[in-house]
């Protein structure tokens, strides 16, 4: 199941994104993120990705990730946090 | 000078080097677009630029460097994004900047209009919207003089926001960007407290930050970054060292101490623990007392501090002194005398075979060494300036030609003699400038070829023995020697015959009026290039060698001597004259059997071990009428590739000798580069190999 993250990825999202993430786990054993067109995201929303990553390497390759964006990689980095590099 | 114009002074220099350093910041800006660090760089260049401007009376430039400096500041605010347009102002202002610098200097007019150009485009920058409504920052502006702390001080920060700092409407990301414009931070984040998704609510903040600053700043100064949250989160800043005698040997700080003094570890199983022998993290990690994210933080401070301590030591040994050039020039005139006196005295001392005597001037000798290799290496300096200085070269001209080229440097850290470097930037500029024009292709081209679109040139520079070895290198179309064989047919620099090995038809591009541009265009093939390029290297006591392969790339390498004032040399005697060949051009030296000499073609030769070597008799070439020794010698030595043998009467020996040239009434003497003067007071002439050989 494919889910495309949208240009926002702010505390004004996060909620509704997790929902989303939340209805196709159920659905779904295999989930693709796209994360390529964010071109706004703050702290809540790296947040959101640390939890997702997190969950992923306990259930094991259940959740898959394409592409940080540049916005993205931008607030991490501000925040110090490391993403390894793309799965 | 009187005391304004010192200062004068010290501004421009000053203003000069920020503009070195505003022109490399540009280009790294410009190759990492996202680089706060850069963006930080020029903007406290300029504002530096700006704020000495104004208070030397360069009212001009502080004018015009206002307006950069607010717009780097809308860069840094995240108002203007970093673009191409961008950086071209920049680089336009920074000469702008330059050249109004030279105007002041020379007291003529300034170009106002241009100025107006530069500032208009810049507003244009600037976006229209209203002002962002972000919570007002603190105004940290540097004109008001900071009360309190002048030294550096290291604080470590935990920073654990409460659950509902997000709703409160904060974003953490702002204040960890505020903290890291007070100093060198290192921020980790601590996720272990994030749960998995199923059990988290994602508008709560689980995260929690470990810093470590080191700053100027006050301890208040950090906790104003926090105040519109210090209702929404628990804050604890701790000073880690004081630094209060200099020179004492501060201890990095061990990871368990870190650890027990963040109270994230007991004492007790601290102790239980050290009694083994693995690493401490480690085995707190193993032994699940502490998580490893705590550790991995505790490491990082470990490594901040170790970074900061590195670095003060540095900024120590790294503290330098202004000197102007002349008296720099006139210590070295002087060390040479000395070193010249000294041999003397050496020499009047063996005679004399006083055993006192000889004690006290082996001890000079020693002292007097040691003089001469310290003076020499203050007029060293890196080579790497001389490097960083191309890359815009290197962008401009490759950018006006429609190539994408790259330049690369290694061995930026070499030191070669200041004047050396001075005469090599103008030969190294043409041998760039050629890369770029003939050697590196068109994009598509080289897409065809099968090599990536952008082509590189490599600049790198190392020490082999006495020498430096500098090393242009392209990954362009190389050198077609049929090509060059044609032009130089053309221009009946070689007969039609001639039999020429790869090696010799490249060291014809170095004949004068040589070139294969097909056409003239504006950068380089005017034809004066290479033979003065090949000239101003030989005037340094350097060789240059090229090797190319076609289709793959061209290297040009200049090897040259590390000190302009001082020569190994192989000394010589014909009759009663002495003679200083350079002994880096010597290869051997033999008797000369007058059986084994030759004639070919009427040029003598001599067999070495089955090779034929040509030899100039220098009692000929020197008109040198005393009585010829029975038994003669010839020194065998390698110019531009050949080996070409000198006869003389006797060889005396290696000789390191102070270079005096021999003044302006012999500057034309073209078999001389100088002389020097021996222990005894005699004139011995330093002969140029490369000149004897024509």
């Amino acid at each position: 199941m494919n889910l495309t993250v949208e240009k926002k990825l702010t505390i004004y999202e996060v909620t509704e994104i997790h929902e989303k993430i939340l209805t196709c786990l159920n659905k779904d054993t295999h989930l693709q993120m796209d994360l390529s067109h964010v071109t706004e995201c703050d702290t809540a929303g790296i947040q959101l990705l640390c939890s997702i990553l997190r969950t992923a390497r306990k259930k094991g390759e259940t959740i898959t990730i394409h592409s940080f964006s540049r916005a993205i990689q931008n607030t991490a980095r501000i925040i110090g946090i490391e993403f390894a590099a793309e799965k | 000078m009187n005391d304004a114009s010192q200062h004068i002074e010290v501004y421009r220099q000053e203003a000069e080097e920020l503009l070195v350093e505003i022109e490399a910041t540009v280009l790294e800006l410009e190759e990492n677009p996202d680089d706060i660090e850069s963006i930080n760089k020029l903007f406290r260049a300029m504002h530096t630029i700006k704020g000495s401007g104004a208070m030397f009376g360069f009212d001009d430039i502080a004018g015009f460097t206002h307006h950069v400096e607010t717009t780097l500041d809308m860069v840094r605010n995240g108002k203007i994004p970093v673009s191409k347009p961008l950086i071209n102002l920049i680089l336009a202002s920074r000469d702008r900047i330059n050249e109004m610098l030279d105007a002041a200097s020379k007291g003529s007019a300034v170009n106002h209009e241009e100025n107006e150009n530069i500032i208009a485009s810049l507003n244009a920058l600037q976006p229209g919207k209203a002002p962002d409504l972000i919570q007002p920052k603190k105004e940290t502006s540097s004109e008001i003089p900071v009360q309190g702390a002048e030294e550096e001080s290291t604080y470590r920060i935990r920073f654990s926001p409460h659950p509902d700092l997000f709703s409160s409407g904060t974003e953490p990301s702002m204040i960890l960007e505020e903290l890291r414009n007070l100093g060198e931070a290192t921020i980790i984040a601590q996720q272990r407290n994030i749960p998995d998704l199923d059990d988290l609510h994602p508008e709560s903040c689980y995260l929690y930050w470990d810093i470590i600053l080191t700053t100027r700043k006050t301890i208040n100064e950090i906790k104003d970054v926090f105040i519109f949250v210090e209702d929404n989160c628990d804050l604890s800043i701790n000073i880690l060292n004081d630094e209060k005698m200099p020179g004492e040997e501060k201890e990095p700080k061990k990871i368990g101490e870190i650890l027990l003094e963040r109270k994230d570890l007991k004492p007790e199983d601290l102790q239980g623990i050290l009694s083994n022998q693995k690493r401490i993290g480690e085995l707190l990690v193993d032994a699940k007392i502490v998580d490893p994210n705590l550790v991995e933080s505790a490491l990082a401070e470990q490594k901040h501090l170790k970074q900061v301590t590195e670095k003060q030591k540095q900024k120590q040994a790294a503290s330098s002194i202004r000197v102007p050039a002349d008296k720099l020039d006139t210590l070295v005139d002087l060390v040479g005398e000395m070193v010249t006196a000294q041999a003397r005295l050496n020499q009047k001392a063996s005679e004399l075979n006083n055993s006192d005597l000889t004690l006290i001037t082996e001890e000079i000798e020693r002292l007097v060494a040691g003089l001469r290799d310290n003076t020499m290496s203050l007029r060293m300096l890196q080579i790497g300036v001389t490097f960083s200085s191309f890359k815009r070269l290197v962008r401009d001209l490759s950018a006006e030609l429609g190539k994408e080229i790259i330049l690369t440097t290694d061995g930026g850290e070499t030191e070669l003699d200041k004047t050396v470097i001075e005469r090599l930037n103008d030969p190294l500029v043409h041998i760039i400038r050629n890369s770029i024009d003939h050697g590196i292709e068109n994009p598509e081209v080289r897409k065809q070829a099968g090599k990536p679109a952008q082509g590189t040139i490599n600049l790198s520079a190392r020490h082999t023995g006495a020498h430096v070895a500098i090393q242009i290198s392209d990954d362009g179309a190389g050198l077609d020697t049929q090509v060059i064989r044609a032009k130089a047919l053309e221009k009946g620099l070689i007969p039609l015959d001639e039999n020429l090995t790869e090696k010799e038809i490249f060291q014809l591009i170095f004949a004068p009026g040589f070139s294969t541009a097909k056409s003239v265009t504006d950068v380089s093939g005017r034809g004066v290039g290479m033979d003065v390029v090949k000239r101003n290297v030989e005037s340094l006591r350097g060789t240059i060698e090229i090797e190319s392969q076609k289709g793959k790339g061209t290297a040009i390498i200049l090897k040259l001597p590390l000190t302009l004032a001082i020569i190994d040399g192989l000394m010589v005697n014909i009759g009663n004259d002495y003679f200083i060949l350079p002994l880096s051009s010597v290869e051997e030296c033999v008797e000369l059997d007058k059986k084994k000499a030759d004639k070919i073609k009427g040029r003598n030769i001599l067999n070495v071990r089955g090779e034929v070597v040509p030899y100039v008799r220098l009692r000929d070439q020197f008109e040198i009428k005393s009585e010829k020794p029975e038994l003669e010698h010839i020194v065998i030595t390698e110019v531009n590739g050949e080996r070409i043998g000198f006869v003389v009467d006797n060889v005396i020996g290696g000789h390191q000798t102070v270079i005096k040239s021999l003044g302006p009434a012999f500057k034309d003497i073209q078999d001389v580069s100088g002389a020097t003067i021996l222990g005894d007071g005699t004139v011995a002439l330093i002969l140029d190999v490369n000149k004897l050989v024509r």
